[in-house]
């Protein structure tokens, strides 16, 4: 898929209220990148938490419990998806056209994905899982993948200053 | 010193080289994610959220927190390396060091009570919930020096 400037998704983007409010508020896209970064905090650790509990690490914690992390991650979730259509708003068509964001969308997609089929794709059982016990190949087998695929959003993120976007 | 270091060949291999310096930030990144993320929780629990959650339980987490500590230490001294005097001279760098420094200081009684509160449901010590409130601010605080750094 390729765009150019007068794609509507990059006029879109580009003359909406975000873009225009991040070109014009000098100070706008740093703050946007520090809440980017506490929003992947709170992501990764509340989404790793259990995905490393279901692996069989720190298997003294109870799943049910670790679930009610989840509003931390949800929030860092939604603070990310904000600030991120931020940065893209502010100039579309290099992040667009760029590699490493576009692989980044990607895995994300193929996250949440993966987040869906754990929970409706395992049992109860599974997902109520207590202290002590051991979680099935096919849920670690997801917990590996999910760890994987947030790290990748990290790395993949990270590499879009270094490949053509020049963000700091 | 600081001049000796960033006129280095490993400095002029940080900033040159094509994957130097990003697979450097990346790490430190990734080891930022892990850090902040789980010991931010480890607080919230010690800070008495989700007390279904074995204190002794969470013991391993600190284990997970060190390590990647560890990481963005040895990563963070090679990005420092790269552009030393700079990096020396900047404000937000100071703050970061500053509450870097005092965030993983106030880990350590928050791991020790970990270690000695045993099946412990009564609320935390005010000093250890002192030190797990306090090292979730310096930890914000962190963050946005750290990235602001790359501006001032």
């Amino acid at each position: 898929m390729t765009f150019t400037q007068d794609s509507w998704l990059i006029v879109l983007l580009h003359d909406s209220f975000a873009g225009v409010a991040m070109r014009g508020i000098p100070w706008l896209f740093p703050a946007f990148e520090v809440l980017h970064f506490m929003g992947m905090a709170m992501l990764v650790g509340a989404v790793g938490i259990i995905d490393l509990r279901v692996l069989g690490f720190a298997r003294g914690l109870p799943l049910p419990a670790l679930h009610k992390f989840q509003p931390i991650g949800v929030a860092g979730l939604i603070l990310n998806v904000i600030t991120g259509i931020g940065f893209i708003s502010s100039d579309p068509l290099p992040y667009l056209m760029n590699g490493a964001y576009r692989l980044k969308m990607l895995l994300i997609v193929i996250a949440g994905v993966n987040i869906l089929l754990f929970y409706f794709g395992l049992s109860r059982q599974v997902r109520q899982l207590p202290a002590g016990a051991s979680a099935p190949l096919q849920a670690r087998l997801i917990a590996a993948a999910s760890l994987l695929l947030w790290f990748g959003v990290i790395w993949t993120g990270r590499f879009i200053a270094f490949t053509g976007k020049n963000t700091l | 010193m600081l001049q000796a270091l960033q006129e280095s060949d490993f400095a002029a291999w940080m900033l040159q080289s094509s994957y130097g310096y990003p697979v450097v930030l990346t790490l430190h990144t990734t080891g930022l994610a892990v850090v902040v993320g789980v010991l931010v929780l480890v607080d919230l629990r010690v800070l008495g959220n989700v007390t279904q959650l074995s204190l002794t339980a969470m013991r391993p987490l600190m284990k997970l927190v060190w390590w990647a500590f560890l990481l963005n230490l040895v990563t963070g001294l090679l990005i420092f390396a790269s552009d030393a005097e700079r990096y020396y001279g900047s404000t937000n760098f100071r703050i970061k060091i500053a509450s870097v420094l005092l965030a993983i200081g106030l880990a350590v009684p928050v791991q020790r009570y970990l270690r000695h509160a045993g099946a412990a449901t009564a609320d935390a010590p005010s000093g250890v919930r002192l030190a797990a409130g306090s090292s979730i601010g310096l930890w914000a605080v962190a963050i946005v020096s750290g990235r602001l750094m790359a501006y001032f």
